[in-house]
Formats: C-alpha cells, structure tokens, sequence
C-alpha cells in the first residue's frame, strides 16, 4: 500500500504545527502495525499552504494537514472551529469538538466539498501579536495598521483598526519599516523564529482572538471510503492519540523563549481589561453578523455557547483560581 | 539505479529539449504533463498544478512587481531621464575605461536595496544601460553579464524574497539573514568592479573609455547634477517609502512606475505613442516572464513525484564525509541543481533535507545551532543566487534576452555569463572559508 | 502575404485573436499603479474601509476596503499574466535557449514548433484547463471570497486560468496550423506574421 500522501499547510519541521503531522504519521503506523503509513509533504511541496483544502477537495491530493481556521473564505464555519475570538479553553473545545457535537457539524459542512476532516492537534492560546506602540485603551487600536488573519481582523476593524492583508514573507519588513505598525503569527515558539523580536516593542497576550485553535487531518472522501472498517478505527484511534501529545508539549517550551525575548528588551504584557472588554465586545458582534450569513456557522457558534454556558458551570465551581 | 530512472530521464529531455530551441516555459509544462502520464501517476494529480500556478504565480502579490518594474524601465527609457543620465555618466567617465560598466554595477546595487525582484533589475538595468553600452562599443559579453550579475544581486541584498522563504524554511530568524547577506553581497558587487578594472586594463578595447558627447555644452558638474536629479528622486521615492514605512517592496515599485510618469510628463514625452509601446511591451513581458515559472512549477512537481527529491536526497547521504565534505557535496548539489530548477523549487526540495544535516556537523567554529544554520542559509542564498546565472536555465539570462536587441542571441549571453559564475564561485568560497562576513554584522545588531 | 496558403492564413487569424484580450489586458499596469498608489495613500491616512454603498455587487461586495483594494492589484495582474501568454506567443516572445535554433532553416524552426506545440504546450494546456474547471465551479459554489474582508466572487479571478489556458491552447493550434501550412507551401523561409514578427 502507498503511504498516504498528506499535504501540509505548515513547513515540514516547523517547530510544533509542523511536527504534529509527523507525529500523527508516527502514531498511525504504531496503532496499524506499520501496515498504514502517512507520507507529510511540507507547505508548498506539492501544493502551496492555503490550496491544501482545494486540493483534497479535488483529488488533486488525497489527504491534506491544516488550521482549520484557513478555510474561512471557503467554508465560513472554519473561521469559528480553527478559533472563536474570546472562544473556549483548550479543555472545554476538546469537550465540545469530540463530545459536544462539534465534530458532526463541521464534518456536515465538509460533506459538500467531499472531504473528511479529523480534528487532530489542539494548539494552546497563541500570542496577542507584535506591537510597535503601546496599547493602554481601546482607543489606541483607532488607525491601527495591524496584520491579522480571519475574524480577528474584522473584530480590530469594529474598533477602528485597519487590519492588513501583508503576504507572509512580507511581514517581518514591512514591521520594521512601520508600513504596519502591528501583527500577530503564532505561538513565541513559533514567532521567535520569525525574528519579530528583533523589530518590535511590545508582545501581548493573551491571545484573544486564538483562546484555543484546532488544527486537522483532511482526507478525500473517495480515498477514505477504500479504507477498510478496521484502517479506518486505526486513523480515528492515532488521531485522539495526536491530540494529547499536542496539548502536552505546548505549555513547557514557551515560557522559555518568552525569557529570551524580555532579555532582548521586548516588553511582554498582558492587554489591559478595559481593552480586552472592548475587543470581547466587538467579537461577539462579529460572530453574530457571520451568523446571520452562514446557516452551519450559527448552528456550530449557538451549539459552541450553549456547551461554553454548561461546562463553565461546573468548571467556575472547580477553578482554583479566584477572577 | 532502477528507481532513479525517471528522475535521470526528466533532466535529460529537460537539457536535450532546451536546446532544441523550442520555448523554455512550455517545453517545462508539457514534460510535465508528458511524465505524469510516462508515470502513471492519476491524471488528477495534475490538480495540484492548478492551485500552484493560482496561489504561486497569479495570487502572488509579491510577483506583481514585475510589471511594476518593468513598466517603470520602459517608461523611464522613453522619458529620456535615464539616457541623459548616462550620457552625463559617460562624460564623467570619459577618460576612465569601463567606468560606465561600473556605473552599472553601482546602479545594480542601488536597485538590489531597492527590490528583490530580480526580474525587475535586470530589465531595468538592461532597458537603461545595454544599448549606451553597445553604442560605446562594449564587448558585448562583458555588457550583458554585469547586467545579469548585478541585477542578481537584489535576490541576495535584502530586502530579499529569497532571505524571507529560506528563512520560514529552516526556521531561523529572517532578521538575522538579511543581516547576513549584507556584507557577502557588497563583496560581490566589489569582485564585479574588480574584474570590471581588471578587464578595462588588460583587454582595453572590451571596455572602452567613453566618448565626450559635444552636443551638450553645459558645464560637467551642471549637466551630472542636472541628469542625476531625476532619476535620484526617483530611487529616493522608491528606496524612501520603504525605508520610511509608506510602502512595501511591492508597493514601492508602483510608486516607482507612477513617478516615471511624471518624469516623462516633464521631458515632454508623455505621449499616447510612448504610453502604448511601453503598456505592450509590459504585457508581453509579463507574460513571458511568469510563464516560465508557471512552467518549472508544473515540472518540478512531477518531478519530485517521480523519486526526484529521493534522488537528491541519496546523491548527499552517499558522497558526504566530514563536515566540510558535507557542506562541499550539499553546495555542489545546489549549484548542479540551480543549472535546471527555479530557486523556490530547490530551497523546498533541498533545505528541509539538509537542514538538520547541517545543523549537527561541527566545523570547530564554535557556533550556535541558529548561528550554524545562518551561516548555512546565506551560503546557500549564494548558490542560489548563482542559479539564475547558470545555463541552460537562468532567469537572469531570459529576462535579459527578452529585453535585449535582436543582435543578441542567446549563445552571446550564455557566454558572457561564465566569468561572473566564477566570480560568484569565488565568493561562496570566501564566505565558507571566513563565516565572519556572514555573522559579524547579526552579532553586532542582535547581540 | 499574397504568397501565403490558405493554413497559414488560418493560422495566422487563430493566433491573431487569441492574442487580442492579450493586448487589451497589457493596459492593466495602468489601474494597477493607481489601484497601490490609492491603498498607500488611504493606509497614511489610516483608512480602513474607503467607501461602502450598502448593496452588493460582483467581486466588490458591498464596500470597498484597504485590503479589497490590496486584493484588487493581483487579481488584474493575474489577467495579465494568463491573457499575456497568448500575446506574446503569437509575436514569438517566449524565450528561447536559440543558439542550436538560430542555426536551423526555416523548414527546421517549423517542425520543433510543430513537434512541441503538439506534443508539449497543446496537452499542458487541454489537461490544466480540463482541470482547473473543478477548481473554478469549487470557488463558485462555496461562495469562496477573501477571509480578510476584501474582495468577493473568488471565482472570477480563477475563471482566468481556463480562459488563459484556453486562448494559449487557440494560439498554439493556430502556429501549429500556420507552420504545417508553411511546410506544405513549399517555400524555404516563413512569411512575417500578422504583427510584424517572422518565425524565429
Ligand atoms: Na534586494
Ligand atoms: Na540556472
């Protein structure tokens, strides 16, 4: 049998998002007994990062790795279940993506593109991004040239924000040059490598408009469908496996490299409550107009509330920590 | 050696079909397709051509400066901005042999701190300089390959694209390799210059003197300043509103091409006949050029499909011995590889192999793992730069020819092309054998 | 032209108008530059949205923002780049690696154009094509448009590749034509083509 050929969004060793590819693939010949292999072609090896979706839709390429989020333009649920602004925990998207119902809406909204979707890496919040200026209120986000993907830059737009579409390779110049004066990418694992601290002030947290984000195994639906019942318990079974190595190796590597970056005289802080209360705002009014527009969106944000209500019930009984 | 037969036989009809004359661009799509179906590989993997030439070439908002720039040449030449200049250039360096090849250089690395489009430099500098060269009586070899040379250089001079993907490739930091570059590219922008003198002295009638025009009756000093101060404006423009944050690279290049406008509003020739020509000459190239990349993207896929990468990856696994084995066999690789394949397509096929190679060899030079890794990067930002030189297949030269007067055939270009490799080749060497050209500047800035 | 047969006038007439949308997009750098200097200008200003007009129409939607105007850029390059391929076929500009093939008589330039054309650029262009129909009706159906609050109708901007590959595949058939004509004719040396550009 070929070795599944799985088209990455991420480059192949890129430090986390890019290994958890390769530990599905790992994982997947460990609960197969070496009979199911997954071949990981990195970002742009076969097709460029933001086609994979297309091209497992397709069949140009049987089965694809991403963020879910990326497929926003395509499939307007994605842009909530990569990421909801001011969304659930780690814990609570498991909850709901595996238990809640989350997982039969998005396969629903996938069903019409013929692709299969495993939601197979959760990724801890992410950073707040990079600024060049401080942000003490919510009206410092007024003509703010920030670089940000999805939701997120329609929510820094409510406020008056000009979020900026800026090419990837692009970013780290037009920073430096102040022809944006903010952006966010990733995790500081990942953002380290970027070099951004080498040209910004400020990185903030939390990461708001990424409180938790999923990233996923895409098969062709056709290709799938040749897999026998037991192949296909094995992929489900290496796929769970995935998500909690993912969980586990996120927190321990950050706060190190958060050091490195307060010792190159990067100030790390959190945003102020007054601005988070805004940000929070805006975000739920942009959830609710991409509701209005999408019906699968509005079904997955009311489910995605309802579990959020019911689960902090008991989860605020349980914290330790007092607000 | 079964299994590499694909491989072998893809590079073979790439190399024995470039010299049959027929158009690179489709002779790289149609093998592609030819060897999907040599391979029996579904016919619906061709799909993934289709989402490499949308979101690779057409949705590349990077690549849109090409017809910027090349918009910007011809208008620019129309405006007579640049010939005057040029002709202020020759009276300067009227009794200086080779001094206008050297203005080209010079312009060459103004451009390469301006862009990263090497598309765009080397139209521009060809547009501008080749025909005053050839009027000069230049040797047309050594005209043509300081174009190409030195328009290379805006790849490896940041702000370059290259630096950017390789940097996302290997994981380290970008602001370190621009910084890294910085010195390596001003060493080959002098080793040009010297060979430039060098030539002038010992071959004199390649690189003629100029000679005085006598129309001009201003003063020197008057007409260079005169001459200077448009096309100055016009570099500060573009240089400036990246350097001030109003534009990026892309976006500068528009300013560029709206500010040749104005220059060619103020001389008189903003005629609807030069706007046409220049708009269908910017269609054409346009066309021509990113066809080309449409085409190695479609080949280069099958390509890897077919085991070449795996080849690749052999070839390395076999030869390699000691750290500066290693380092030797991955460079020389890149260096064959750069004669066939676009540099994006070899930086995906070739860094994240070796990457981690490099990363664990020891050369005794008491590095980091990033510094490691840096100094790696901009020796392969060298070789690669090199590739868009190198025959059969080098961008530089294609975009050279597609500008250059029909007296120019390709065999010419091919040819005046082999000192500058080797001056590159002499320049890879001097940034392996003293890594501090490389990491002295990033130290100093980054600590 | 009179001593021209009646294939090579054909042939000459397919590349001619496969080469036309060529020259009308090449005046697409024009809206280009004023499209970046606008976005340059509104993000100085620290513009977000320019205007809106509450109503939507295709490919702007109902506002136009920074990004959409960001957006705008590429998509006419994309037009560019794919109705510029026929444009410069039919006036012989796609480079050539010509040193074997400037020594070649016309007869000889004829039949590598005929032999790749039919072998090489006519299969690229069918099969891509053929394919990047699915890609365009995906974006069709889906609705796709820009996640960054941009431009809508995706599928617009795509419909370019199998139009682009389709005029490329019009104007390769008709040198294919023209060439056979000429082979036929008899003649030693191709006549000039329909814009001034001989063979070769
Ligand atoms: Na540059
Ligand atoms: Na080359």
């Amino acid at each position: 049998q070929r070795a599944l050929d799985v088209a990455s969004t991420f480059p192949k060793g890129m430090v986390y998002l890019g290994e958890g590819a390769e530990n599905m693939a790992k994982l997947l010949e460990d609960v197969s007994g070496g009979k199911l292999k997954m071949k990981v072609h990195g970002a742009g090896d076969l097709v460029p990062a933001l086609e994979v979706f297309n091209a497992v839709s397709s069949g140009a390429v049987p089965a694809g790795w991403d963020w879910i989020g990326y497929w926003g333009g395509t499939v307007p649920v994605t842009g909530l279940m990569g990421a909801m602004p001011f969304g659930p925990d780690p814990e609570v998207f498991l909850g709901w993506m595996w238990e809640g119902g989350g997982l039969e809406i998005l396969q629903k909204a996938y069903d019409k593109y013929n692709v299969q979707v495993f939601p197979c890496h959760l990724t801890a919040p992410e950073a707040g991004g990079w600024f060049n200026k401080e942000i003490n209120k919510p009206e410092d986000f007024q003509g703010l040239k920030m670089r940000i993907s999805g939701l997120g830059g329609k929510v820094i737009n409510k406020l008056g924000a000009s979020s900026q579409l800026i090419a990837g390779g692009e970013i780290y110049v037009a920073l430096e040059r102040g022809r944006i004066e903010a952006t966010e990418f990733s995790l500081p694992i990942i953002d380290k490598s970027l070099g951004f601290q080498n040209v910004t002030k400020y990185y903030y947290f939390p990461g708001w408009h990424q409180p938790s984000s999923w990233n996923s195994l895409l098969i062709n639906q056709d290709v799938w469908k040749k897999y026998s019942e037991l192949e296909q318990k094995q992929f489900w079974a290496a796929c769970k496996a995935n998500v909690v190595w993912s969980m586990a190796v996120a927190p321990g590597a950050q706060g190190k490299v958060l050091d490195e970056f307060r010792a190159k005289g990067v100030k790390v802080q959190r945003f102020p409550e007054p601005v988070l209360a805004a940000l929070r705002k805006a975000s739920a009014e942009v959830l609710q107009e991409e509701a209005k527009n999408d019906p699968i969106f509005k079904e997955a944000l009311d489910s995605l509330n309802a579990y959020m209500k019911v689960a902090g019930n008991w989860m605020e009984l349980q914290s330790l920590q007092t607000k | 050696m079964g299994e590499y037969f694909l491989p072998i036989l893809m590079v073979v009809a790439l190399i024995g079909g470039i010299f049959t004359g027929y158009p690179v661009a489709f002779l790289l799509a149609g093998l592609g397709v030819v060897f999907c179906f040599l391979a029996d590989i579904p016919v619906l993997f061709l799909g993934t051509v289709v989402s490499r030439i949308f979101t690779g070439t057409l949705a590349n908002w990077l690549l849109l400066a090409v017809p910027l720039f090349v918009f910007m040449g011809l208008m620019l030449e129309k405006s007579g901005a640049a010939k005057k200049l040029l002709m202020s250039l020759e009276r300067l360096f009227a009794g200086m042999r080779g001094g206008l090849a050297i203005s080209v250089a010079v312009l060459g690395i103004v451009m390469a701190a301006s862009t990263g489009i090497i598309g765009a430099s080397v139209v521009l500098l060809g547009v501008l300089s080749l025909p005053v060269m050839l009027k000069q009586k230049y040797d047309k070899g050594l005209a043509s390959g300081i174009i190409c040379a030195s328009g290379t250089l805006g790849i490896l001079i940041p702000p370059s694209i290259m630096l950017v993907l390789v940097g996302d490739i290997l994981q380290i930091s970008v602001g370190d390799l621009f910084m890294g570059a910085m010195i390596p590219g001003l060493v080959l922008g002098a080793l040009y210059i010297g060979y430039i003198l060098g030539v002038a002295f010992l071959a004199p009638h390649k690189a003629p003197a100029g000679v005085v025009d006598v129309n001009d009756k201003r003063p020197l000093w008057l007409a260079l300043a005169s001459d200077l101060l448009a096309p100055v404006i016009l570099i500060m423009g573009v240089l400036g509103s990246i350097i001030a944050g109003i534009a990026t690279p892309t976006e500068a290049a528009a300013i560029g091409a709206a500010g040749t406008l104005i220059l060619a509003a103020f001389s008189g020739e903003l005629t609807y006949a030069n706007v046409r020509d220049s708009v269908m000459e910017t269609g054409k190239t346009t066309g021509m050029i990113l066809f080309v990349a449409i085409g190695a993207t479609c080949f280069s896929v099958i390509f890897k499909r077919v085991g070449g990468d795996v080849m690749i990856e052999d070839v390395v696994t076999t030869f390699a011995s000691g750290p500066y084995g290693t380092l030797a066999v991955v460079m020389i690789l890149i260096f064959i590889l750069g004669f066939f394949l676009e540099w994006i397509e070899i930086s995906y096929i070739v860094l994240p192999l070796f990457a981690p190679i490099i990363a664990g060899l020891d050369f005794g030079l008491d590095l980091t793992r990033d510094q490691q890794l840096t100094w790696f990067a901009i020796l392969v930002a060298i070789n690669l730069q090199t590739s868009f030189l190198t025959p059969p297949f080098g961008y530089a030269l294609f975009y050279l020819k597609g500008i250059a007067p029909p007296g120019l055939t390709m065999g010419d270009i091919y040819r005046s092309i082999i000192p500058f490799v080797i001056l590159q080749l002499i320049g890879l060497s001097l940034a392996i054998s003293f890594p501090g050209l490389v990491l002295w500047l990033p130290k100093l800035v980054t600590g | 032209m009179s001593s021209m047969t009646m294939l090579e006038r054909i042939g000459h007439a397919l590349m001619h108008v496969s080469a036309w949308p060529g020259r009308v997009s090449s005046w697409l750098v024009l809206p280009i530059i004023l499209a970046v200097l606008v976005a340059v200008t509104g993000t100085m200003m620290r513009l977000g949205d320019l205007f809106g007009w509450g109503f939507a129409i295709p490919l702007l939607g109902s506002h136009l923002s920074i990004t959409g105007l960001a957006e705008l850029q590429w998509h006419l390059f994309a037009v560019m780049v794919m109705l510029g391929a026929s444009f410069a076929l039919a006036e012989d500009r796609h480079v050539r690696v010509d040193f074997i093939y400037a020594k070649f008589q016309g007869r000889g330039k004829a039949v590598v154009d005929i032999i790749g054309d039919l072998v090489l650029l006519l299969p690229f262009c069918a099969i891509v094509a053929w394919l990047s129909l699915n890609f365009v009706g995906l974006a069709y159906r889906s609705g796709e448009q820009s996640d960054y609050g941009g431009l809508t109708d995706r599928y617009l901007v795509k419909a370019i590749l199998p139009i682009g590959l389709a005029l490329l595949f019009t104007a390769g058939l008709g040198r294919i034509i023209r060439n056979v004509g000429f082979l036929l004719s008899g003649r030693q040396a191709a006549e000039p083509g329909p814009n001034g550009a001989s063979h070769g």
